[in-house]
């Protein structure tokens, strides 16, 4: 053959496997959309779930015909970088409130530098009003009728899309009672156990620290919430705050809260005493308070006694509170001078981080060792035994001050049960064999919900309980409404319609999952459904869509051009 | 002066000059022809023909798709006859395999058959970055370096045996981190942790052969070096490429995999092995069908690759020792 | 005598050698982090508090000097053994040698077990192959070889899971222990076990490890297969075995006697070549299987870019690479005679 016959001959096929190429290509393009880009995180900070969340929401946007979903995921580190530097222009987002008001609910994402932390840029200086005007007033109506119209300004203007609550739930043998679902810790001091003294429980967590001064995750909270007491401490299951070591929840009306919301009293108990025999009095609360602040340590809930509770952090003062911020008139009282009107105060002084700590045990120029001996509180247990991401075993306190603490609940003494013995680190799946085989009595934290439904399902053959509540954190999408094309309102209101918060429930929860409608979730006081009122319940593709074809991003094939709003 | 015979030109192309006994196809196939019935034969049309048949598989799964005969990898199913759901209707997450379905479905109710068909594309188009460029980059690299000597190739030897002996997955790792996710950014990936490989090989045949004789002829003849390299050098190394990019190849396919089960390589939600199989654990622990399926298509892939570069290798590197231009 | 001073010589040499190479890597694992996206001290507070504490923060861990008063700072730490605290959860504030040396006997474990298995089954696929060469038994090791080695480490741990663990329930699929642990003298719950002189926690221990190891030891045997099935067959081919074959020497006995032992010897080799593999495979495993080692405690480091943790691994782990690579080479021209240092 000749060679330019040859170079015809490949010259033509490869003219016609291009032609074929392109008219593919041509043929499977999806119809003129509008692509956005969806980011979520990769490792788990909210569970393994994460993913699946991601991509059912990605079919939903998808299913208007209109948009087409890009997903992209970062690890947490890089994740909270890039939203906290408002980088990120769609993303899902939790949130775990640190007090049990619902102003924990919009001000972190509706006041103008909580929006910028948040990664979102929301700035609107009515909402910034009515912010400032709910914190200070303590009146239930007046605060009423500011949160709906913080909610109403919420649904039109559609920032965030509130999407769904995980449920907590907490599985336990059938020997074992008392166990409380609590929002904020569950409390191992009220479980019983028939014909028993010790109990065991199992988790995926493992501990971080038992400082007051360092903890900030929830496990660590937990641990530290059994073996230390705070000045309020909250009931066994609802939100509600009743006296810890203080004798009286201050409110205006006893005169613990000043009328000007800037002085909180508290009367301390008498005869308290720590784990290693020293005195609990108000010169140990305010060291311990100071302690906290003072050592500032990185990851740590201090600021919200220094900066959120408006105590302050005072150079001049070796870093401690200013001066005259927590006086001391005598053993048995301590009053903090806020710098501001903080109406959840109260809400502050139940947060672990302002729980008492020996101040023969404790230094204040570093965190302590978690180490038996070290951890010196005065709650209900002791510790006894740590072993870091493996075990922890909590005894009994024998001089408890207060066993009578819940007896109006029915529960007569605290601690019930001598000895807890917690085997931390274990994975979804060998939490779940654990429990299955007996061989821990409660497990708690965190099962996949495709087990959790197992487990409830066949609960009574295997001899266990299964509870389920709802947990305080909120799941929802942020939208950075400065970038574009988020920057339409339009756009944010076509995804409220179109997102579809039953198949998340349905195929990532198993059913679990409660879906809410408002930023303030239904179970807080002013809560109000009104993205469900706005956009309804199921999808409203129509109405998506109608939307969508508003925004003139489909003019031209296969190019966006962005057409001025007129 | 008229000649009798029709002479053979250099202008005209038979099938011997393609695939004669000197060419390069040539040297590969003749001893693949002639060796078949032994082991190392039959490795090499094994993995041959699996490549082949990956490669079509990646071509045609969305020709498929387009004509109905495949499902979409990305749409979930629905319904006692698997269409694609609707809203508000309940996908059929974790479905064993059946008539419908013939490998099941995975943990969003997707079809794991097409799934698992079209992460060949996935995993293929990682590979072929990977391997091409640390090849385009390796062997020009390695010639040179192996031919030159001196400093230069004191240099370049350093810092790719440094490469070669950082842990390839860790170094893979550290460089997705980098990059982020996405087919490009792990071929780079792979390509960096690959050039160290290419580099040696052909530099040490390079050594080897820069000391024979007809070389030393050529240069003598007065040959400029990059004569001497192409038309010498590089004519007898490049027959022993092919074996170490099917070795790389099926390297290459194992590391993609790995790092996507780390959760460092690819997006979701695009079907990628890997990816399938950490989700897999992740979310249906129990469901044979969900491990079973992609595991068995690297295995495969993998394999044919690892056959067709050991077959080669037997068959080949023999030849290399004895080769003469 | 002149061999044992040579061989001082040649430790001491090694030594010394490791010590600017590991510097070398710190400085390139120093500059890698720093280029990495992400900042871990954001991601402590995750959006909860605000600007001016995370600044604070940062500024108490010395991240917000320049990259090279930081990069000073840190040498100078580790010039003292000092590889500074843990900065993010859920070690925060622990040491770093405290933390990895907690780790490191989860993977020692897991790795003594998996090279015993890998050179057992990896030498006896390649003996067996060897000494019946080209008959079906050959092929079959042959291919053993290849096709090992073409399997997905996690996939492979994933099949057993699913088929000892989930099918037949007869073996644990993760973590390292169900019962509570031993007393912890050295980490390694099987010797802990004895020393506490406890059965079920022995019995619990080995019970965990069988499955890592056999994937991992399963893993790396293909390529001792290979190396004992050539040395094999160039021993047997050698010289001296057919001049003992012509002196009248029985087959079996020059296989036995002569073939086998040289063809052990470059095992050991391998063994020490197989380090840097062993470690791939030993994060891989160990995420498989949620197994509590280094390789784990690396993997969750990067994610959470906890930057005196990753250092700290990465260099505590070159270590001893470089340690039982020259272990290794020690042993080896103990054992070789031809090896001269």
């Amino acid at each position: 053959m000749k060679r330019s016959i040859l170079i015809a001959i490949v010259v033509v096929i490869v003219i016609v496997i291009i032609g074929a190429a392109v008219a593919v290509v041509l043929l499977t393009a999806p119809p003129r959309t509008l692509k956005i880009d969806l980011w979520y995180n990769s490792t788990e900070h909210y569970g393994p779930t994460e993913p699946a969340v991601a991509q059912v929401l990605k079919s939903s946007l998808e299913a208007t015909g209109k948009l087409t979903v890009n997903l992209r995921s970062e690890p947490w580190t890089t994740y909270t970088d890039d939203f906290g530097n408002q980088r990120l222009p769609f993303f899902l987002l939790g949130w775990y409130p640190d007090y049990f008001d619902s102003d924990d609910y919009v001000s972190p994402f509706l006041s103008t530098s909580g929006a910028a932390s948040l990664g979102s840029g929301y700035n609107d200086s009515q909402m910034n009003t009515w912010l400032a005007q709910e914190a200070a007033s303590t009146d239930d109506t007046v605060r009423a009728g500011i949160f709906q119209q913080i909610q109403n300004k919420l649904a039109t203007d559609v920032p965030y899309i509130p999407l769904w609550q995980n449920p907590s739930d907490v599985e336990y043998s059938n020997t074992v009672s008392d166990v409380f679902l609590h929002p904020v810790s569950v409390k191992w001091f009220v479980m019983n156990k028939t014909g028993a003294t010790a109990i065991t429980g199992g988790t995926t967590d493992s501990i971080t620290s038992m400082d007051p001064a360092s903890a900030y995750d929830y496990f660590s909270i937990e641990m530290i919430n059994q073996l230390f007491d705070t000045l309020l401490v909250y009931d066994t299951q609802a939100t509600t705050l009743v006296p810890g070591l203080a004798t009286v929840v201050p409110t205006v009306a006893n005169g613990g809260i000043s009328t000007d919301g800037m002085t909180f009293t508290y009367h301390l108990r008498p005869n308290v005493k720590f784990a290693d025999g020293t005195d609990f009095n108000s010169t140990v609360m305010k060291w311990s308070i100071d302690r906290a602040i003072k050592l500032n340590i990185p990851g740590s809930a201090a600021f919200l006694l220094y900066d959120v509770g408006a105590l302050g952090r005072s150079q001049a003062n070796g870093n401690n509170t200013p001066v005259g911020a927590i006086t001391t008139p005598d053993p048995a009282t301590i009053v903090f001078h806020l710098s501001r009107p903080v109406g959840f105060f109260n809400g502050l002084m139940a947060f672990s981080v302002s729980a008492p700590v020996s101040m023969k045990a404790y230094n204040n120029t570093g965190q302590q060792l978690d180490a038996v001996g070290k951890v010196v509180g005065t709650g209900p247990y002791n510790l006894t035994s740590y072993t870091p991401s493996q075990q922890v075993i909590m005894t009994a306190n024998p001089n408890y001050y207060q066993p009578g603490l819940y007896a109006a609940r029915g529960i007569p003494r605290i601690p019930v049960l001598n000895q807890v013995t917690l085997t931390l680190s274990y994975t979804a799946q060998t939490l779940k064999q654990a429990i299955e085989t007996h061989a821990i009595d409660v497990a708690y934290r965190s099962l996949l919900p495709a087990d959790i439904l197992d487990l409830k399902n066949r609960a009574t053959s295997l001899n266990l309980k299964v509870d389920i509540g709802t947990n305080p954190r909120i799941r929802y999408l942020v939208f950075n409404v400065h970038t574009a094309p988020f920057n339409d309102v339009r756009l944010r209101q076509a995804i409220a319609y179109a997102v579809d918060r039953q198949v998340i429930n349905t195929t990532v929860f198993g059913g679990l999952s409660v879906p809410i409608y408002s930023m303030v979730p239904a179970a807080m006081p002013y809560s109000l459904p009104v993205f469900q009122t706005v956009y309804g319940s199921s999808p409203n593709l129509a109405q998506a869509k109608s939307l969508l074809a508003q925004l003139g991003y489909f003019m031209s094939p296969g190019i966006l051009i962005a057409r001025d709003r007129e | 002066m008229a000649t009798e015979t029709k002479s053979r030109s250099s202008s005209e192309i038979t099938w011997e000059s393609l695939l004669g006994p000197h060419t390069f196809f040539g040297r590969i196939l003749n001893p693949m022809i002639r060796k078949r019935r032994t082991l190392a034969g039959a490795m090499t049309w094994i993995g041959l023909f699996l490549l082949i048949a990956f490669v079509l598989i990646a071509f045609l799964a969305p020709l498929f798709t387009l004509a109905g005969l495949l499902r979409d990898p990305e749409q979930a199913l629905c319904g006692s006859d698997y269409h694609y759901c609707f809203v508000g209707e309940t996908r059929l997450v974790n479905q064993a395999p059946g008539g419908l379905a013939l490998m099941g479905t995975d943990y969003l109710g997707r079809d794991i058959f097409s799934r698992v068909l079209f992460g060949t594309r996935t995993s293929l188009e990682i590979m072929s970055i990977g391997v091409f460029l640390a090849l385009l980059i390796g062997f020009p690299v390695g010639l040179y370096s192996g031919y030159t000597g001196g400093r230069l190739d004191r240099v370049f030897v350093l810092v790719m045996d440094s490469i070669y002996a950082f842990p390839s997955l860790l170094l893979a790792a550290i460089i997705a981190v980098i990059l982020g996710k996405g087919v490009f950014n792990i071929g780079i990936a792979i390509t960096v942790i690959y050039v160290p490989l290419y580099f040696r090989v052909t530099r040490n045949h390079t050594l080897s052969i820069k000391q024979e004789t007809y070389v030393e002829a050529a240069r003598a003849l007065g040959a400029k070096p990059w004569t001497v390299m192409w038309s010498y050098i590089a004519y007898n190394v490049i027959v022993a490429i092919p074996v170490i990019f099917a070795l790389s190849a099926a390297d290459a396919i194992l590391t993609a995999a790995g790092l996507s089960y780390l959760g460092y390589g690819i997006e979701r939600p695009t079907p990628d092995w890997g990816l399938d199989l950490s989700d897999a654990q992740t979310f249906s622990n129990a469901m044979w069908w969900t491990t079973l399926f992609p595991g068995v298509m690297i295995v495969l892939l993998t394999v044919g690759l690892s056959f067709l570069g050991e077959g080669l290798n037997d068959l080949v590197n023999p030849l290399l020792k004895k080769e003469r231009m | 005598m002149a061999k044992r001073s040579s061989l001082l010589a040649y430790t001491l040499s090694r030594l010394l050698l490791a010590l600017p190479m590991l510097f070398i890597l710190l400085t390139a694992v120093f500059v890698v982090l720093r280029i990495l996206p992400g900042d871990p001290i954001t991601a402590l507070y995750g959006g909860r508090a605000p600007p001016d504490v995370v600044a604070d923060a940062r500024a108490r861990y010395g991240l917000d000097k320049p990259y090279w008063d930081q990069y000073v700072i840190y040498i100078r730490q580790v010039l003292t053994l000092n590889f500074g605290t843990s900065l993010t959860d859920p070690y925060r504030g622990k040491g770093i040698l405290d933390t990895i040396v907690q780790k490191l006997p989860g993977t020692i474990e897991l790795s003594i077990g998996a090279m015993a298995v890998a050179t057992t089954v990896g030498v006896l696929a390649g003996l067996v192959g060897g000494v019946n060469r080209d008959k079906p038994i050959d092929v079959a090791a042959r291919l053993y070889g290849t096709v090992i080695f073409a399997i997905p480490i996690f996939w492979l741990g994933l099949m057993f899971q699913l088929v000892f663990g989930v099918q037949l329930h007869l073996l644990p699929t993760s973590q390292r222990f169900s019962l509570t642990p031993p007393t912890q003298v050295t980490g390694l719950l099987t010797i802990d076990s004895i020393l506490a002189g406890s059965w079920p926690n022995f019995v619990d221990a080995i019970r965990h490890l069988v499955l890592p190891c056999l994937t991992l030891g399963l893993y790396l045997s293909g390529f001792f297969t290979k190396t004992v099935r050539a040395n094999l067959l160039l021993t047997v081919e050698s010289d001296y075995a057919e001049a003992a074959k012509a002196r009248g020497v029985r087959w079996r006995s020059i296989v036995y006697r002569y073939a086998f032992r040289n063809a052990l010897i470059p095992v050991i080799t391998v063994l020490g070549l197989q380090f840097a593999i062993l470690f791939s495979g030993a994060v891989i495993t160990e995420r498989t299987f949620a197994w509590d080692g280094i390789g784990t405690l690396l993997l969750n480091s990067i994610n959470s870019k906890d930057y005196p943790m990753i250092q700290g691994t990465i260099v505590v782990y070159a270590f001893i690479i470089i340690l039982v690579s020259m272990v290794i080479d020690i042993i080896n021209g103990l054992i070789d005679p031809r090896v001269r240092y």
